[in-house]
């Protein structure tokens, strides 16, 4: 009797490479690139800070990116099923990832729904004089109590409702109708949109004065540890790298794709647009700073002070203030919505594998859940505590400790680097090959290591943000414990019998052998066939027949 | 600007986007796969 290595029922995929190009620079390019990279350049050395970015970039980014394509693709199922193909205990790690997508899922909609909603309000600046005072106070009416409570704010739980409905329409219409076709209409509207609003600042006054405070280098910075691991951490998180979001999407790929140049582009894009928004978030600073007469370094800020605060505040003051708005709340929309998109689906592959369900059902099973979760926590009066404190650990002790987890697995653990390397350079244009070995088996581990002692000493020596010691201890640590011990759980679930967790690596190579020499094809539909005609089902079918 | 601020401006984009411009052709010319 065959044991099915691939998923027995047709795997969805894109279509076209670029296709997946753009989604993936769609999942990379989220709010990070506009709230975070530009106070975090401008606090690390300015215009210096480009050379520990880049060097990020080149020795860390990319490689890390190429390993989540090369598991996603040899493997050919979600984090779960692929990390299980690559060693069955690497099951939890799977699940690891995907239970941070669902903490990151659950509060990336309140945000995307924020952002909707200043989109609207930037039409009749309906801030005022005093954004901060709106946005906290009469927009969130946030309580002065630090806990969890259900008095609900309609004003922000209405529009949360939409972004679970729009994400719940893309997610059943499937990769290509609903991931990809989303990715076609939103990115170009982003770059455009974002482009549109950086042209426009440039030409507000004082503008020349915040490109000067963002690019002037301190090169005093390049000698400084912690600088180097913002750069690091920048690239990390941004990059969308080490929580499943690659694995996925990369399963979503057809045989013969070229794996490493694909993935240049979707690092560089993400960089591309990174320093596009220091560019337009420091003009806008530079006008805000001029029109208060303070300095840049008065009113600089970064992720939610940044959007909802400084830039109604810019918005206010800026002459064509409302194209600004829309611009820039249009811009953090799709950013997020792309983005958010991708994290769903990570979970929405994972059940479908596990289960051996059709699309519909795993859609279902997984946002409708996710979503009651998510009108349940943060359109309320204490949201923005819980939040904050999500987000701080599970970035922390969920994606930077889970991706740790995978190197060290594939590297050290199972040793699957030279086949992985194989598969890459098989595969590529760009071969991946000793050096990225040296860099994902050593440098990454070490900078990933380093980064995780960093963050684990400060949040142990002080609780996290002033909060009360036992907020921070269920929804911080308690959280990212119940990420392990619910991946563990999950780990221990018997697989369908559609599905198995069991894989040919001779095989595998063989057939990509077939696909690059010529000898075998993929058709649209995902059969196989060779040169002939014949059509191989066995090939992704019965690999141990 | 200062000269400073204004070198490492085009220093930073030039390598962003020359760098997506690099790897966006060696795609299109050189990629193993087709669209």
């Amino acid at each position: 009797m065959a044991a099915k290595t691939r998923t027995a029922a047709k795997r969805e995929t894109f279509g076209s490479r670029n296709a997946f190009i753009l989604a993936a620079i769609g999942s990379a390019v989220g709010l990070g690139n506009i709230w975070r990279f530009p106070y975090v350049a401008y606090e690390n050395g300015g215009g210096a800070f480009i050379i520990p970015y880049l060097i990020a970039l080149l020795c860390a980014g990319i490689p890390l990116l190429f390993l989540d394509y090369a598991i996603g693709h040899r493997y050919g199922g979600s984090s779960p099923l692929s990390l299980a193909r690559v060693q069955r205990w690497m099951e939890t790690l799977g699940w690891w990832q995907v239970l941070v997508c669902v903490i990151i899922g659950i509060y990336y909609a309140v945000i995307v729904a924020w952002s909707a909603m200043y989109l609207i309000f930037s039409f009749t600046q309906q801030w005022g004089d005093d954004a901060n005072a709106f946005f906290f106070g009469n927009f969130l009416q946030l309580s002065d109590d630090v806990a969890v409570g259900f008095d609900f704010v309609p004003s922000v739980f209405w529009p949360q409702l939409l972004v679970w409905a729009a994400v719940l329409v893309v997610m059943l219409l499937g990769v290509r109708k609903g991931i990809a076709r989303a990715n076609l209409i939103f990115m170009p509207l982003l770059v455009v949109m974002f482009l549109a609003m950086v042209v426009v600042s440039l030409f507000l006054p004082g503008a020349f004065e915040g490109l000067n405070a963002f690019f002037t280098p301190d090169w005093s910075a390049l000698l400084n540890p912690t600088v180097w691991a913002a750069a690091i951490g920048q690239i990390f998180f941004s990059l969308s790298v080490g929580f499943g979001i690659m694995i996925t999407y990369a399963s979503y790929l057809r045989r013969k794709t070229d794996l490493t140049g694909s993935g240049l582009v979707v690092a560089f894009s993400n960089s591309s647009f990174e320093i596009l928004a220091g560019v337009g978030v420091f003009a806008a600073l530079g006008f805000m700073a001029n029109a208060a007469g303070t300095g840049i370094n008065d009113v600089v800020d970064a992720g939610i002070g940044l959007a909802f605060v400084a830039f109604p505040t810019i918005i206010s003051q800026a002459p064509f203030g409302a194209v600004i708005g829309v611009l820039f709340f249009g811009s953090l929309l799709f950013a997020g919505f792309t983005s958010m998109i991708s994290i769903i689906e990570v979970v929405i592959a994972a059940v479908r594998d596990k289960l051996g369900i059709k699309r519909w059902a795993a859609v279902t099973f997984v946002v409708v859940p996710m979503s009651l979760i998510s009108l349940l926590l943060f359109p309320t009066s204490s949201g923005l505590y819980v939040l904050d404190v999500f987000d701080a650990f599970v970035n922390q002790f969920g994606i930077l400790a889970g991706a740790l987890a995978m190197v060290i697995a594939v590297s050290w653990i199972s040793r699957k680097l030279p086949l992985l390397s194989r598969h890459l350079t098989l595969l590529s244009s760009v071969p991946a090959r000793r050096l990225w070995m040296i860099l994902i088996g050593g440098v990454v581990p070490l900078a990933l290591i380093a980064m995780l002692a960093s963050e684990l000493i400060s949040k142990t020596t002080e609780v996290y943000g002033g909060y009360p010691a036992e907020f921070v201890a269920i929804y911080g640590w308690g959280m990212s414990a119940l990420l392990i011990v619910g991946a563990i759980i999950l780990a221990m679930l018997p697989w369908t019998t559609r599905v198995q967790p069991v894989f040919d690596e001779h095989k595998a190579d063989e057939h990509l052998r077939g696909f690059m020499q010529g000898h075998l094809h993929e058709k649209d539909d995902g059969t196989v066939h060779t040169s002939s005609g014949t059509v191989i089902e066995t090939v992704w079918k019965k690999e141990n027949s | 600007m200062t000269g400073a601020a204004l070198t490492m401006m085009i220093i930073s984009l030039t390598l962003v986007w020359g760098g997506l411009a690099v790897v966006a052709t060696n795609l299109i010319k050189r990629g193993t796969d087709r669209d």
